[in-house]
C-alpha cells in the first residue's frame, strides 16, 4: 500500500533521515520506533507532504511525491500527529466536523461521527466540550477520531502515547488494537517500543536518521541486542 | 444630554468604521501572520472604483455602492493571489515588505492614470443629512454606519461559527498545518480570509467616501494606520480584540476631542497614543490577545 524508497528529509545542511526505505502492506500495522531524534518524526511530515523530501514515495503503486498536503488526505492517508494538535478553541463536534472536510460526500458525515463516538463513548459525552478542556486522554482519542473522520485508508499516528499516564496508554493501545483488528493500515510511530511491538505486525527500528533493524514485531521483541543498541531499553 | 447621546453616537459610528477594518487587518493576520498594510490600498480601490463609474456616467448610488465593494473584494484577492501567494512561506518581514510594495505601487498606479490631486465624489453626499430623532439631531450617515457595521459583524460570527470553512478559518489561526493535515486547501482558507477583509474595507471605503465627498491615491493610509492601533489595543490576531479595540478607539478620539479644549486641538494624537501605551504596559498582548501556546516540543 505504501512504500518508501531512499527517502532523504534535510533541514538546511542537516540530513535527519539519509535514505530510508520502508513499506507497508494493506492491513497490517507498522511500528517505526527508534530513539528521539532518529527521524521518526520527519519521515511521517514528509509522507504528509509538509517537509520537503527526496526519495520515492508511492502510494497504491502512483508516486505521491509532488502531492500536497491535501491532495494526499484525499487519496486516504489519514495522520494523527504528535503532540494531538487538537482545534482547542472549538469543540469535540466541531473538530469532527472539520476533521471530514476532505469528504465531498456529506450525507455520511452524521454516519462518520456516530461511529467515532461509539469507538470513543467518552467523547460522545464530552461532543460540545472545547477541545482545549479535555484531558491529554481524551485529546488524544479526539485526534484519533479526527483522522479517522477523513475515512482513511492508511492511519499514521505519531507518538500516541507522549505525555499520558500509564493506564491512559493502556486505553489508548486498546483503542489501536481495534482499529486493527477492524482491518485498518497503521504506521505507528512509538517511543514507548514495548507497546509499539506488542501491537505491530512487523516493525523498523531507525536511529540517526537510518535504518538500523526491521523484521516481524515479536522477533524484534524477543531480541535484546537490537532494543538495547538503539532503543536504549 | 443631547450633546453626550449625539457624542456617543458620534465615536460609535467612528468606532465601528475602524472596528471593520480591524476585523479585515486580524482575519488575514490571525491566518498567515501578515500585517497587510496593502488594506488601505482596498479602501482605495473600492473608493475610485466610484470614482470611475461616476466619470462613465453610471452614478447611480444603488449601482455604485455595490459595485465599490465587489471591486475591493476582487481587489484583496488579486493582492493575495499575486503578490502574498509567492511570499506565503517566505519569513513575516517579507510579507510586511510586499505589503508595503503592493501599497506604493496601487498608489502610485491611481497617481498616474486618474490624478494626485483630490477628486470629488459627491454621489453619496445624501446619506450626510440630519435627521431629528425626537431632541436628538443625528447624521444618517453615522446612524447607517453603525446599523451596517453591526450586521456585516453578526454575519461574520455567524459564518465562522456555523459554517465549515468558517471553523476550519478559526483553527487555522491556531494551527494552520494542522487544518491542512484534515484535507482543507490551504488556498481556500487564505483567499476567503482576504475576501472576508476587502468585504469589510469595501463597505468601510463607501463610508468614507460618504464622509469625506472625495478621494484621493494616500486616502487610505490613515484609515489603516487607525485599523492598526485598534488591532494592538485588541490584541493582534484576536477577532474579538479587533472589534473591540476599533470601537474603543473610536471613544478614546472623540472624547479626547469633546473634553480637550479648542486650543489643545493639536495634541489629540499625542493623547491617544499615551493612552494606547499605558494599555499596552499593563496588558502587552492587548486587551484580548493571548499568549502563544508553547507545545510540549517547541521547535
Amino acid at each position: 500500500m505504501l512504500s518508501i524508497s531512499n527517502l532523504v528529509v534535510a533541514y538546511g545542511p542537516v540530513l535527519a533521515v539519509r535514505g530510508l526505505s520502508l513499506e507497508v502492506f494493506k492491513g497490517e500495522a507498522v511500528a517505526l520506533i527508534g530513539p528521539n531524534g532518529a527521524g521518526k518524526t520527519s519521515t511521517i511530515m514528509a509522507l504528509a507532504g509538509l517537509v520537503p523530501a527526496r526519495g520515492d514515495i508511492l502510494f497504491d503503486s502512483a508516486p505521491i511525491n509532488s502531492l500536497s498536503t491535501e491532495d494526499r488526505v484525499r487519496l486516504g492517508i489519514a495522520l494523527c500527529p504528535e503532540g494531538r494538535r487538537v482545534f482547542v478553541g472549538l469543540t469535540v463536534l466541531e473538530n469532527l466536523v472539520l476533521g471530514a472536510a476532505s469528504q465531498p460526500d456529506r450525507s455520511r458525515r452524521k454516519q462518520d461521527i456516530d461511529y467515532c463516538f461509539d469507538l470513543f463513548p467518552r467523547l460522545a459525552e464530552r461532543r460540545d466540550q472545547v477541545a482545549g478542556t479535555l484531558s491529554g486522554g481524551e485529546q488524544q482519542m479526539l485526534a484519533i477520531a479526527r483522522a479517522l473522520m477523513s475515512r482513511p485508508r492508511f492511519l499514521i499516528l505519531d507518538e500516541p502515547s507522549l505525555g499520558l499516564a500509564p493506564r491512559i496508554i493502556e486505553v489508548i493501545f486498546e483503542h489501536i488494537a481495534k482499529l486493527k483488528a477492524s482491518g485498518m493500515t497503521i504506521l505507528l510511530v512509538e517511543q514507548n517500543v514495548g507497546k509499539a511491538l506488542a501491537i505491530a505486525d512487523r516493525a523498523y527500528v531507525l536511529a540517526s536518521g537510518s535504518l538500523r533493524a526491521t523484521g516481524k514485531a515479536s522477533d524484534l521483541a524477543a531480541d535484546p541486542e537490537t532494543i538495547s543498541a538503539y532503543l536504549g531499553g | 444630554m443631547d450633546f453626550v447621546l449625539q457624542q456617543i453616537l458620534n465615536a460609535l459610528a467612528f468606532g465601528s468604521e475602524y472596528a471593520l477594518l480591524a476585523l479585515g487587518l486580524a482575519i488575514v493576520f490571525s491566518i498567515m501572520g501578515l500585517v497587510n498594510f496593502a488594506h488601505g490600498e482596498i479602501i482605495t480601490i473600492g473608493a475610485y472604483t466610484m470614482y470611475i463609474m461616476i466619470v462613465m456616467g453610471l452614478g447611480s448610488p444603488l449601482l455604485v455602492i455595490p459595485l465599490a465593494v465587489l471591486a475591493a473584494v476582487l481587489g484583496a484577492l488579486a493582492f493575495e493571489r499575486v503578490a502574498f501567494r509567492p511570499v506565503r512561506y517566505a519569513p513575516t518581514s517579507t510579507g510586511m515588505l510586499t505589503a508595503f510594495g503592493v501599497s506604493i505601487l496601487v498608489q502610485n498606479a491611481f497617481l498616474l492614470f486618474i490624478s494626485a490631486r483630490p477628486r470629488a465624489v459627491s454621489v453619496l453626499g445624501g446619506l450626510n443629512v440630519t435627521v431629528w430623532v425626537g431632541p436628538l439631531r443625528l447624521q444618517l450617515l453615522q446612524i447607517l454606519e453603525l446599523g451596517v457595521s453591526l450586521v456585516v459583524t453578526l454575519g461574520l460570527i455567524l459564518f465562522l461559527t456555523r459554517s465549515t470553512l468558517g471553523l476550519a478559518m478559526r483553527a487555522a489561526a491556531r494551527d494552520f498545518a494542522m487544518v491542512r493535515l484534515v484535507g482543507i486547501r490551504a488556498n481556500r482558507v487564505i483567499a476567503t480570509a482576504f475576501g472576508i477583509s476587502g468585504l469589510l474595507a469595501g463597505i468601510a471605503a463607501v463610508f468614507i467616501v460618504a464622509r469625506r465627498g472625495s478621494i484621493e491615491p494616500d486616502m487610505g493610509f490613515m484609515p489603516v494606520l487607525k485599523a492598526f492601533v485598534a488591532c494592538v489595543i485588541g490584541g493582534f490576531g484576536s477577532l474579538p480584540g479587533a472589534a473591540v479595540g476599533g470601537l474603543l478607539l473610536g471613544f478614546i478620539e472623540v472624547g479626547i476631542l469633546v473634553l480637550l479644549p479648542q486650543q489643545w486641538g493639536g495634541l489629540t494624537d499625542a493623547i491617544v497614543f499615551a493612552l494606547i501605551a499605558l494599555i499596552l504596559v499593563t496588558r502587552p498582548q492587548g486587551l484580548m490577545g493571548r499568549n502563544v501556546e508553547l507545545g510540549d516540543k517547541e521547535r
